[in-house]
């Protein structure tokens, strides 16, 4: 055959192809075509090999020891087959081979096996697992003959055997079994049970391959699916809380329906996205923000949720966290924050028709309460009950009146006189018990070539506030076909739809009801806005909360939100075995979500008096491609090589539409064409990185493992001079046990691994130039338009680059009862891409530039074992911790800080400063004399606020940790999971209003003074200034110092106050737009939280047989049944109000869920 | 074995699609397509002209927390112990820099540049710098010492850290910018589009700008007489307002704006917007019309029973409260349940004779409807205005500028009464009573200024930052300061906005050379600007 006209030309040339051609030459395999003939005569063993190497291109592996390879071999074949030739070779010299590859391997026979007296004969058997489904690849190995064979897909198996064999029958994840075959049981079911710890884990890594955890340098994270579709949460990634070292997970104050922060090693980025990539079988999924509450100070909206929230648990196998990113060097950009591969289930191997169901129920109460509240003190202010109706409704909201008594009759905000009475559970009474029904059901077949598996699932949420729901359908469809010998085909496609009604109104938003029922005087039943909200016109009748905090009643009944859903992920995957030693694989996927978000108001809303109507309409469009060639050979017995090639193609394109409208005309159809005056406008953002990569993996006598990777990508971002950047990494397994064969005794398993690693990053588009747009509504018919362009645009921005570094070891004591897994790691990111602020003079308040260093650095700690372990009874302990310590190095020159989130209230942001910890908070003190004293302002008596913000806190955890525990006791398993967080800090604004408002106990001391002296004032017909005068004042003494002076050297003298004010003022006084005191405010976040409790039955097998089932089990689960210890009062530590970087403020939120429910799970 | 042949074209597949993918050409995908390169500098005068009144924020800090209170014009509520209290919040007082540079100077600036040296659009050009110097001016005026010549250039012109220019160098060039624009200007050149102000009509754009001269120039009376004499004459002498259809004004749609939404009058929607409008007239404002029977304070001081988030349908009680209590505000340095008062009924014919009690807040009297509907114009410079202005002019340097100073407060007097009939619903105020006003209000001896000024500080009712400016330069009316016990953090009216905490922290070094020159080094809002010499 003529090969060179299969090449064109002009490709010869290039260097890959050279190469390509070079393996392809050298690679015509073992193949039992290929006829050989050969004539030795007295030629030493040693030339026979090397003359059969040299023309069949394999290599023979023999230990000189067992083997003399000087015998002198006198033999002549004729077009014979390679393995015909072996045969006899090995024949003439007692000699036995295995060809594996192209290595041959040859043993001595032992001597036994010459005088063999035992009946050879063939022992066929199944093998199943422990729900006696069909296992296949299963090796069964005959310890004497060294023959072994693997169990078919049906987990059939034969192999010959003579009576005292023994066979040893094995398979990752399975306990290894010895059994000796008897002539008299030639049909065996051998059922494996699952390994408690696992000698060599497989783990899956990045592009979806899957290793054994011993040949990898750097840390991986791994949770099966069976853990967390039991006890469920609505999104997911919240079950893994808790769960791997180092993986922190912080759900917001959205609800059910809402995003969590997941967070692997720190923030690698100054201001851009620190979230994880997710890859779903092996294809990187879109994780794009659906929209939440932003971070500038008068952020308010939705959390629409995020991506990963759409997996449905149940189709989930494994969960793998590949942490930093020499773990995530293959995937580029987008994984420099870590990566969460999720492996989802494949049908068979059952032939038969196999099906699964799962079903939880669950109800869900406030898991917080406002358990710091004062109820002594009603509504008013200065210690006197409100006078009139317009009083009443300026007091709504204040707690600074007279003492609480129930035979007072005071006027209402509608005029209505009511008992001055205490309300309790006030707010608590709003709520409802939320319930959540998940229902999911399975169906998995197999043939000969093809696996199939469909799962359906339905999700039903009612939320703990009314009127608010959330639906979840996913369907789920995965088949696996083999095309002949070399091609397999695997196909998937999920679809899910989620439709939210009333998600919950956030932060700043005039709907949150978090917020708009704080304060509320606490002699008012909030049961009484239910009824009157509305008049009979059904206009909206004022509550005295303003256009900012809107009656939750007709927030729940008259408004509405709904959010739509509608995604598809689809993928097509073909492998195609080239050899046994090369294959390609190709990948396309396409991953679509449809969102629509429209909003309600209708008219006589304050703030939307006309009736408003707002939305989104937008899709999120990720292609992604990929192609991978794979060579993967054993070279020698010793030497194991794989080299992997691959380019891929990713490309975002997030098209959509906003639209509102004002000025309802048509008050009975809520529709955009109801309104008079519309705003549509569209916005796209589109980018796509074209990448090229290699990974070479060496592996040395199975104790000595080496990666180096290579990654190019090119991205649309950037200016075609910067767009394209390069980075490696570096990565080693040594497993010292083995190589130096140790005693396994007390260290069964030890490993040392190391790694380094860069990735590179991009930015968003459209960052490079100015761009100009219209106002968004025309003025008097004309257009009026400007520049539209926030952030000073900057052509020349380059890559970011975050280089890594990490060693750990994993080690094994006592045949794996216990374990322990510890990594330490830097990583240092720099040029990185931020939006630095400029002074807002020079006509642009930020420009995006490459600048500032960023570090973490931390180690994690994961120790478990089996502390107890007998036949009926197993308790199973998994700790885990991880600190991590994240700096900002530098930032621009001349930039002292950036700005992550503002807070609404007190000018509190959080920051990126140099020198500090990445999110501090930053915030104005108390002012403080030498002796440290608070310093009162001569004549308001409030605190004053230092002049400079200083660092007060910070919003990153120091430390983070989990313990899980398991105990199983015959047919019964006790799970629990405590999620242990500590070391941030949150600025409750939530509390804020409550001292503001007087609901705080705190604002309680001075109040019986002040009522006393104001009826002392009254009865002496004098007005406050003339009281004031007189010294008779009495109430509540500001605690601090005044100045009454200055020193000789004008040093400023301090004296204790002893004056009193009213109690109202003066905790009224903390209140400020801008430079307001944090101090009080600003709260230790830590907690430790029971994140999941779950008792399982499992029904007997014995009772199961009679119904055709394969498994049942029937569990009692919790998902944070309580909160172990917290800090922060009346509200959730938790309670962050959107996922960004900016973290440690929480403001009005919704009190967190604690759920119940019960659990079925059941198998044929 | 598979074919070689096979290999061979898979392994060249797999190039030349990894050649393909790796390409760093992405044609324009990275120039969004949703916006432009480009855009009409005229639409760009249109937006800064409509953001000035129309912007919600702004208008609400700087007008009704900050100066309106300050000036004494409302009082009461809440919200007004910021201006009115001197509760200094570090916040509203820097939020117009904090808005105006990053949009309306970046643009104004911009659309300069672009229009520089254009054939077509010499006009636009003028009228850009004309309105370039009416936003500094105000800047300026509240904060002194301000970037000025580098501003709004971080991306033209490559200035990150613009420096502060010298109050008395951004004059001599503001008056410089108005001859020059002013001799631009040209009939019979390109008329300009959109301009919200005169509709392109480029005579009205001379008279504004020598109008604007003369308030700049009068700003300097007590800094450089000279200097303010010599600008005031050029600028009377170029040609100013002469009645009140040369009025600069923008005409606002009938929509309750949002924080987004510029097309209703700001400074209204700031007023009406909310449950029940807190905000009331100061004593200060309605005494001093009461005394001088000003026939305009029975159409702006009403008392209405509350309409929540209805302000146009309040019932208007005034005639029943005034029968029974007469008319009152609330006092400077008061908020509203202060001086209490106790209730009485009154029969309301609109709700059928039902009886009303009147409370303590309904007896404080609030704004007109007129004045804060969505739809009422903003006034940016009246004819009014100017005559005062030339009043003061004429008096001060005893010369006459086309009439005696007699004359032109009378004037002023009256153009002040019949502007209020440019609101829609606004009163028509009868010549009879116009003129009943003037003859009793003759202006005193000794006290020419102070009565001058104080009807000035009237007509500048509804433009809060002008009547404070023009208050700082001529000292009248003199004004209580609101002090509050517990509350004020100054004894004093502040007599300058305190540079933004941004700027502070990202301008520096330039902001800390501005600081040096205010009086005691101090960046504090009892200190000075530049032309408010003690």
């Amino acid at each position: 055959m003529n090969k060179s006209f299969l090449f064109p030309r002009n490709l010869l040339s290039h260097s890959i192809v050279r190469m390509f051609v070079v393996c392809l030459m050298l690679s015509p395999g073992i193949a039992a075509q290929a006829q050989y003939s050969f004539n030795w005569s007295k030629k030493p063993l040693k030339d026979v090999f090397s003359a059969i190497e040299r023309e069949a291109t394999v290599t023979f592996a023999y230990n000189a020891a067992e083997i003399n390879d000087k015998i002198p071999i006198t033999l002549r074949v004729e077009n014979a087959n390679l393995e015909n030739v072996v045969e006899t070779v090995c024949s003439k010299v007692n000699s036995r081979y295995k060809i594996a590859g192209n290595i041959i391997m040859i043993q001595g026979k032992p001597a036994e096996m010459s005088n063999d007296n035992f009946v050879e004969f063939t022992l066929t058997g199944k093998v199943v697992n422990e729900n006696n489904e069909e296992l296949q690849g299963v090796t069964i190995l005959n310890k004497k003959s060294r023959k072994s064979v693997f169990s078919k897909e049906n987990g059939g198996f034969s192999i010959k055997v003579a009576e005292g064999d023994a066979l040893t029958i094995s398979i990752i994840g399975y306990e290894t079994q010895t059994i000796y075959p008897k002539l008299n049981s030639k049909i065996l079911v051998i059922e494996m049970k699952k390994s408690a710890l696992d000698l060599n884990p497989v783990v899956v890594t990045a592009l979806g391959i899957k290793r054994e955890t011993r040949s990898l340098g750097y840390a991986v994270g791994e949770v099966q699916g069976s853990e967390i579709n039991k006890a469920r949460e609505v999104n997911v990634i919240n079950s893994l809380a808790g769960k791997v070292p180092g993986l922190i997970i912080n759900s917001t104050a959205g609800g059910p329906g809402g995003s969590s922060r997941v967070i692997i090693r720190g923030n690698t980025e100054i201001s851009g996205n620190n979230q994880p990539l997710y890859v779903v079988d092996g294809v990187p999924m879109d994780n794009s923000n659906y929209g939440q509450v932003g971070s500038e100070k008068y952020s308010s909206g939705y959390d629409f949720g995020d991506a990963i929230s759409a997996i449905n648990p149940d189709d989930i196998e494994t969960i793998s966290v590949l942490k930093g990113p020499s773990a995530s060097a293959l995937y580029g950009s987008r994984a420099g924050h870590g990566v969460i591969l999720i492996t989802t289930k494949k049908g068979g191997p059952k032939k038969s028709l196999g099906i699964e169901y799962n079903a939880t129920g669950s109800m869900e109460k406030l898991l917080t309460n406002f358990d710091d509240y004062q109820y002594e003190y009603g509504q008013g202010s200065a210690g006197t009950i409100p006078r009139d109706a317009t009083q009443a409704r300026i007091t709504m909201f204040s707690n600074f009146g007279a003492k609480l008594d129930p035979n007072l009759l005071v006027p209402g905000f509608d005029g209505v006189t009511r008992p001055y009475g205490l309300v309790k559970n006030n707010i608590e009474n709003f709520f409802r018990t939320g319930t959540t029904l998940t229902n999911n059901i399975s169906l998995t077949t197999a043939t000969d070539n093809t696996t199939f598996r469909f799962s359906v699932s339905d999700l039903r949420n009612n939320d703990i506030v009314p009127k608010s729901n959330l639906t979840r359908n996913t369907f789920n469809l995965r088949g696996t076909s083999k095309f002949g010998k070399h091609l397999t085909v695997d196909v998937k496609g999920i679809y899910v739809k989620e439709t939210v009604i009333n998600r919950p109104g956030l932060a700043d938003d005039p709907s949150n009801i978090g917020n708009n029922f704080l304060g509320l005087a606490n002699n008012i039943d909030q049961d009484i806005f239910e009824q009157g909200y509305k008049d009979a016109n059904g206009d909206y009748i004022d509550w005295g909360g303003g256009q900012y905090r809107l009656n939750p009643y007709w927030v729940i009944n008259e408004m509405k939100n709904n959010t739509t859903k509608d995604r598809l992920m689809t993928s097509v995957q073909a492998n195609y075995v080239i050899t046994d030693w090369i294959s390609l694989q190709g990948r396309i996927s396409s991953d679509i979500t449809f969102l629509d978000f429209m909003k309600f108001s209708p008219r006589t809303t304050p703030g939307s008096l006309l009736g408003r109507i707002e939305g989104v309409s937008r899709k999120y469009n990720t292609t992604e491609a990929d192609l991978l060639l794979s060579l993967q050979k054993q070279v020698t017995p010793d030497v194991y090589l794989a080299l992997r090639l691959g380019s891929s193609l990713s490309h975002q394109k997030h098209p959509g539409t906003v639209f509102s409208a004002t000025d309802m005309q048509l008050t009975d159809a809520v529709a955009f064409n109801s309104f008079k005056d519309k705003l549509i406008q569209d916005d796209l953002y589109e980018k796509r990185i074209n990448s090229f990569y290699g990974l070479l993996s060496v592996g040395y006598k199975n104790f000595l493992y080496l990666d180096a990777t290579l990654r190019r990508d090119a991205s649309s971002t950037l200016l075609p001079i910067n767009n394209t950047y390069v980075y490696p990494s570096l990565s080693g397994s040594f497993i010292f046990t083995d190589a130096f064969k140790m005693s396994k005794n007390f260290l069964s398993f030890g490993k040392i691994r190391v790694s380094a690693a860069e990735v590179g990053s991009d930015t968003d588009p459209y960052k490079l130039n100015l761009y100009y747009g219209l106002n968004e509504r025309p003025f008097q018919g004309e257009s009026v338009g400007g520049i539209a362009t926030t952030i000073k645009p900057n052509p020349n921005l380059l890559p970011t680059r975050t280089r890594s570094f990490e060693i750990g070891t994993e080690l094994r004591f006592l045949k794996n009862r216990l374990n322990v897994d510890l990594t330490y790691y830097t990583q240092k990111s720099r040029d990185q891409i931020n939006n630095v602020p400029l002074p807002v003079s020079s006509g642009f308040a930020q420009q995006i530039i490459n600048a500032g260093v960023i570090s973490n650095e931390g180690f994690e700690l994961l120790v478990g074992g089996s502390p107890v372990k007998t036949t009926d009874f197993t308790w199973n302990l998994s700790v885990n911790f991880a600190h991590n310590k994240n700096v900002v190095n530098s930032l621009a020159d001349g930039v002292p800080y950036l700005v992550l989130s503002e807070a609404r209230w007190l000018g509190v942001s959080v920051v990126a400063m140099p020198g500090a910890p990445y999110g501090s908070i930053l915030g104005y003190d108390f002012q403080r004399d030498d002796a440290g004293n608070v310093i009162l302002d001569p004549v308001s008596l409030s605190p004053l606020p230092t002049t400079d913000r200083q660092i007060l806190g910070k919003g990153t955890w120091d430390w983070t940790g989990g313990i899980v525990n398991s105990f199983t006791y015959k047919n019964f398993t006790f799970n629990g999971t405590i999620d242990i967080k500590m070391g941030a800090d949150l600025f409750s604004m939530t509390n804020m209003y409550a001292v503001l408002r007087g609901s705080d106990i705190s604002t309680i001391e001075g109040r019986q003074e002040w009522i006393r002296s104001e009826e002392k004032r009254m009865a002496a017909g004098k007005t406050v200034q003339e009281w004031d005068a007189s010294g008779m004042v009495e109430g509540y003494v500001p605690k601090g110092v005044v100045q009454t002076g200055t020193d000789a050297n004008g040093k400023p003298v301090y004296a204790l106050n002893t004056k009193p004010i009213d109690p109202g003022t003066y905790w009224g006084n903390f209140y400020s737009d801008d430079q307001g005191i944090l101090t009080p405010f600003l709260y230790d976040a830590s907690y430790i939280k029971v994140r999941e409790l779950s008792l399982t039955y499992d029904i007997p097998k014995k009772v199961l047989g009679k119904l055709k089932i394969t498994n049942a089990s029937f569990s009692i689960v919790s998902r944070n049944p309580f909160i172990i210890h917290k800090n922060v009062p009346n509200v959730d530590p938790d309670s962050n109000y959107n996922n960004g970087n900016g973290q440690g403020f929480e403001y009005g939120s919704l009190p967190s869920r604690r759920s119940w429910g019960l659990n079925l799970n059941v198998r044929f | 074995m598979i074919p070689v042949k096979q290999q061979i074209l898979s392994s060249c597949l797999l190039v030349t699609v990894c050649l393909f993918f790796s390409c760093n050409k992405f044609d324009d995908m990275n120039t969004d397509p949703t916006r432009s390169a480009n855009l009409n500098p005229a639409l760009q005068l249109a937006q800064v002209q409509l953001q000035f009144s129309g912007d919600l924020e702004s208008n609400e800090r700087l007008g009704v927390l900050e100066t309106m209170p300050m000036i004494q014009h409302i009082a009461g509520a809440w919200a007004n112990q910021w201006g009115g209290m001197y509760v200094k919040q570090q916040q509203y007082l820097s939020l117009i820099w904090e808005k105006d540079y990053p949009g309306k100077i970046l643009n104004i600036v911009d659309a300069v540049k672009r229009t520089e040296g254009v054939a077509s659009q010499t006009n636009l050009n003028a009228i850009c710098r004309i309105m370039k110097v009416y936003l500094f001016a105000r800047l300026t005026d509240l904060y002194g010492d301000i970037p000025y010549s580098e501003a709004g250039q971080a991306y033209s012109g490559g200035i990150s850290k613009p420096k502060y220019d010298k109050q008395k160098d951004i004059y001599t060039d503001f008056f410089k910018e108005l001859k020059e624009a002013s001799a631009q200007l040209d009939p019979s050149k390109d008329k300009p589009t959109q301009d919200i102000f005169y509709n392109g009509d480029v005579g009205q754009w001379k008279k504004f700008a020598h109008s604007l001269h003369l308030r700049l120039a009068m700003r300097l009376v007590k800094i450089d007489a000279t200097l303010a004499q010599q600008e005031a004459t050029a600028a009377f002498n170029a040609g100013v307002f002469t009645s009140n259809s040369d009025i600069c004004k923008v005409d606002h749609e009938n929509v309750q704006n949002d924080y987004a939404d510029i097309r209703g009058n700001g400074l209204s929607v700031a007023l009406n917007q909310g449950d029940i409008i807190a905000y009331r007239l100061c004593n200060t404002l309605i005494n001093t019309m009461k005394t001088t029977n000003d026939p305009r304070l029975e159409y702006i001081a009403k008392n209405y029973i509350d309409n929540p988030y209805k302000p146009f349908d309040r019932i208007d009680i005034t005639a029943q409260v005034k029968e029974k209590v007469g008319v009152s505000g609330v006092n400077s340095g008061n908020f509203i349940w202060d001086d209490y008062k106790n209730s009485f009924d009154i029969t309301v014919p609109e709700m059928g004779g039902a009886s009303f009690t009147v409370d303590n807040n309904t007896q404080k009297a609030q704004l007109a409807n007129f004045l804060i509907a969505n739809n009422a114009p903003f006034l940016h410079m009246t004819y009014a205005e100017v005559e005062f202005l030339l009043a003061d002019a004429c008096f001060r340097w005893g010369v006459s500028l086309g009439g005696t100073y007699t004359e032109h407060y009378k004037k002023g007097m009256e153009a002040a009464c019949t502007q209020l009939a440019l609101f829609p619903g606004g009163p028509v105020i009868s010549a009879a009573k116009i003129e009943q006003f003037k003859s009793d209000n003759p202006l005193q001896a000794a006290k020419e200024l102070e009565i001058i000024n104080t009807q000035l500080w009237e007509a500048l009712f509804m433009n809060g930052p002008e009547a404070y400016a023009n208050w700082r330069r001529s000292g009248y009316p003199a004004l209580t300061p609101g002090f509050y016990p517990g509350y004020s953090n100054s004894t004093t009216i502040p007599r300058r906005f305190e540079y933004p905490l941004s700027e502070k922290v990202q301008n520096a070094d330039n902001v800390k050379a501005a600081i040096q020159d205010i009086e005691g080094g101090v960046d504090d809002w009892t200190k000075r600007v530049w032309w408010d010499k003690q």
